[in-house]
């Protein structure tokens, strides 16, 4: 390890220089009401939503390596309990307040069993939570109007809905740069390298993965909100549909998963390319987004963070490691500073 | 030098006039819409964008629509995008159609629970949507005022059929089995009271997840019962699934009914085990409603089997309600064209279309029945093709 990347001052001077990029591209992303189309508003707005369950879904699966295929049960649920308690007539603000609370209540009351499990044990489990979860959406009709479906009349602007979204999105982004610098993320992070040692070097390795879970459940639970109130009808499939399961999975894995920035690139990747192929391509965008992603598999397998190109960009910018790199490299680095 | 500095400001003034001014004369009406041509519903409405373009090439080939405020005939496009069978995907390109595209009107998506979703962004945006294959209740019942659909309420689905039923009096007894969907839902609570009026008794009814593979149970329910008709609201996928399994474990009822099966998926699915069987159908050839001139005709252009595109067929109906809209309208002015839209009755290719109030329209589906490989309308005599045959084999 070289001296600059172990210098206290130096970290410390490109962690600002993240911080001010990334505060520089919301507030770029923030002026898109003011001189945008509703079109773009939208795209943006689902962007950012699309950002919040890639950045909260990488929370376990970049940091601890378990796999959470149930991660958009805590959008489906956030959106689910916003619309029943704007439905009853409870308001805005007690389904904004609620929203998070029995989101949080749900991680946490299944964490407990499913982090019993590991590996690809643990993946299906979590897949099998977010079945559950449909099932449920499906069949407590008088609570959730079954396939029909949940609707809510439109009574708010699209730009309220999205500096919202922003707002979760931009808190996602924080809450994975705090973790990737903070004492929860490197026992999250040795937890992955190998739990038994970790636990016998004196990590709670449950309880630290039952915060993480619960962490990862509050800002999707909002976002789930936000699309609520922005489209006003949720149906099980948008909620806990396969579609809604893997995208922030394949946003991760393509972006770079264990790393802060690579779930935001891969969201913006696949959205901008779905973009593309949707608007220009009449029939064959399928296959195409099909090829995409096959070639991102094939000639950056670690990523598109993790590829030479960003690397190069990355160092150029000057961000710390934790943004683009894996961050085992920041247990190494401190664990080199603790010498 | 001072000549020329005014000059030059005479020139800039005289561009941005020109660049201020109001854009030329519209040329082209523009129609936005999306279709799931992939995902879920794709199995009815992958062509949907062929149809499209071919009934748009028919249009303008006839010169387009005349706008009697412009006194002269402009030609149509159609602006569509691929929804993925997603509502959020649907939400986001009619903001596009909208604010990017400047469409003149929106068609409403095919598909209810996207239809369901879309319909917010007409209604907040105050922009007519004219729905042409939407029709659960729920998607109406929320007192917007800027959709209309074309189609009568779900519930009304197979109304003449069950007029048909009724008229002959054949069937007593019917068991209903349904996939757990908004629109087959939607469809199974018509069926009930349409049952009810015309003298039939549902023995079974059973509610089935869209996903269900395995159908031994219901199978054994109904064969226990053994109803006269089994009718089944529900998409191709679902309905041969369980007709296939049904036919393999011994059920062959005197009279099988899928709501929302075109007749060729049905035939190719199921082989011999598809004759007799009856279903819906919007337009088939020898129809001759409204301008079907103009449908046989991007029939011709695409190439597409109506028979077998039967449901994707819906929208036409739409199109020319928009059309005829603007026409009576004798402006592009949405408001006008929709207040249009809503005060007149517009004939189509399935018949008269009138507005119902509370967004509900009228045409609804004819039924029809596969004997030996041909399809024919069966009901009512008006349209009717060939007699319906009972029992089915």
């Amino acid at each position: 390890m070289t001296a600059k990347f172990t210098c206290p001052e130096v970290r410390r001077s490109k962690r600002r220089s993240g911080l001010i990029l990334l505060a520089a591209a919301m507030a770029g992303a923030a002026l898109v009401p003011v001189l945008g189309t509703s079109y773009h508003i939208s795209l943006v707005f689902f962007l950012f939503i699309s950002i919040t369950l890639a950045s909260t879904y990488d929370i376990l699966a970049g940091f601890t390596g378990y796999l959470n295929l149930g991660h958009a049960a805590f959008f489906g649920m956030g959106a689910y309990v916003f619309g029943i308690t704007i439905q009853a007539g409870g308001g805005t603000a007690l389904a904004l307040v609620l929203t998070p609370i029995v989101t949080v209540i749900f991680s946490v009351a299944i964490a407990y069993p499913l982090f019993r499990l590991r590996g690809a044990y643990f993946g299906i489990a979590t897949f099998g939570v977010l079945n559950v979860m449909g099932v449920l959406a499906t069949n407590l009709r008088d609570l959730t109007g079954g396939t029909t479906g949940l609707s809510i009349p439109p009574t708010v602007s699209t730009e309220i809905t999205f500096y919202m979204a922003g707002v979760v999105c931009f808190a996602a982004i924080l809450l994975n740069t705090w973790i990737a610098t903070s004492r929860l993320g490197l026992g999250l992070l040795a937890t992955r390298e190998d739990e038994e040692v970790a636990e016998g070097s004196g990590i709670g390795t449950m309880r630290i993965k039952i915060y993480a879970m619960a962490l990862s459940a509050v800002l999707p639970s909002f976002a789930g909100a936000a699309y609520m109130w922005q489209t006003t009808y949720i149906d099980p499939a948008s909620g806990f549909g396969s579609g809604v399961a893997f995208a922030p999975v394949i946003m991760a894995m393509l972006g770079g998963s264990g790393t802060v920035i690579g779930p935001i690139i891969g969201a913006i990747f696949l959205t901008v390319i779905e973009e593309v192929l949707w608007s220009h391509v009449g029939y064959l965008q399928l296959t195409m987004y099909g090829i995409v992603l096959v070639c991102v598999g094939i000639f950056m397998p670690g990523g598109l963070m993790r590829s030479n190109y960003f690397a190069k960009f990355y160092a150029r910018i000057g961000l710390p490691d934790h943004y683009g790199y894996q961050p085992s490299r920041l247990l190494r680095i401190m664990s080199e500073d603790s010498k | 030098m001072k000549r020329r500095s005014w000059k030059i400001l005479a020139a800039v003034a005289a561009l941005s006039v020109i660049a201020m001014a109001p854009a030329s004369a519209q040329d082209v009406i523009k129609i936005g819409v999306t279709a799931p041509i992939t995902g879920g519903l794709s199995s009815i409405y992958s062509i949907q964008g062929k149809l499209w373009d071919a009934w748009t090439q028919a249009q303008n080939e006839a010169g387009g629509i005349f706008v009697k405020s412009l006194n002269k005939k402009l030609p149509i496009k159609i602006v569509y995008y691929d929804d993925k069978s997603d509502p959020k995907v649907s939400v986001k390109f009619y903001e596009r159609l909208i604010s990017e595209d400047k469409v003149d009107f929106l068609m409403g998506p095919p598909g209810s629970p996207i239809a369901f979703a879309a319909s917010t962004v007409a209604e907040r945006y105050k922009f007519p949507m004219i729905h042409g294959a939407a029709s659960d209740p729920q998607i109406f019942a929320r007192d917007f005022h800027y959709i209309q659909g074309v189609l009568g309420p779900a519930t009304d689905w197979s109304h003449y059929f069950f007029e048909m039923l009724g008229k002959e009096g054949k069937v007593k007894t019917a068991a209903l089995v349904v996939e757990d969907s908004l629109y087959s839902r939607g469809v199974a609570v018509g069926v009930r009271q349409l049952a009810e009026k015309n003298g039939i008794k549902i023995v079974v009814d059973q509610t089935i997840p869209a996903d269900n593979q395995d159908f031994t149970a219901i199978t054994s329910q109904i064969k226990q019962a053994n109803p006269d008709l089994v009718y089944v609201a529900t998409f191709p996928p679902f309905y041969i699934r369980f007709a296939k399994q049904a036919a393999e474990l011994g059920l062959h009822p005197k009279a099988l009914h899928c709501s929302t099966c075109s007749a060729v998926s049905v035939r190719n699915g199921l082989g011999a085990e598809a004759n007799g069987i009856t279903g819906e159908v919007f337009w088939i050839p020898g129809m001759k409603l409204g301008d079907y001139k103009m449908l046989e005709r991007a029939l011709e252009i695409s190439g597409l089997d109506p028979v077998q595109w039967t449901f994707a067929l819906i929208s036409i109906p739409a199109l020319e309600v928009i059309r005829v809209g603007i026409e009576k309208a004798g402006t592009l002015d949405r408001e006008a064209v929709y207040a249009a839209i809503q005060s007149n009755e517009i004939p189509t290719v399935m018949g008269t279309f009138k507005a119902m109030g509370k967004g509900i329209g009228t045409l609804n589906p004819l039924p029809m029945q596969v004997q030996d490989g041909k399809v024919g309308v069966i009901f009512p005599p008006e349209a009717k093709t060939m007699d319906y045959k009972f029992p089915r084999n």
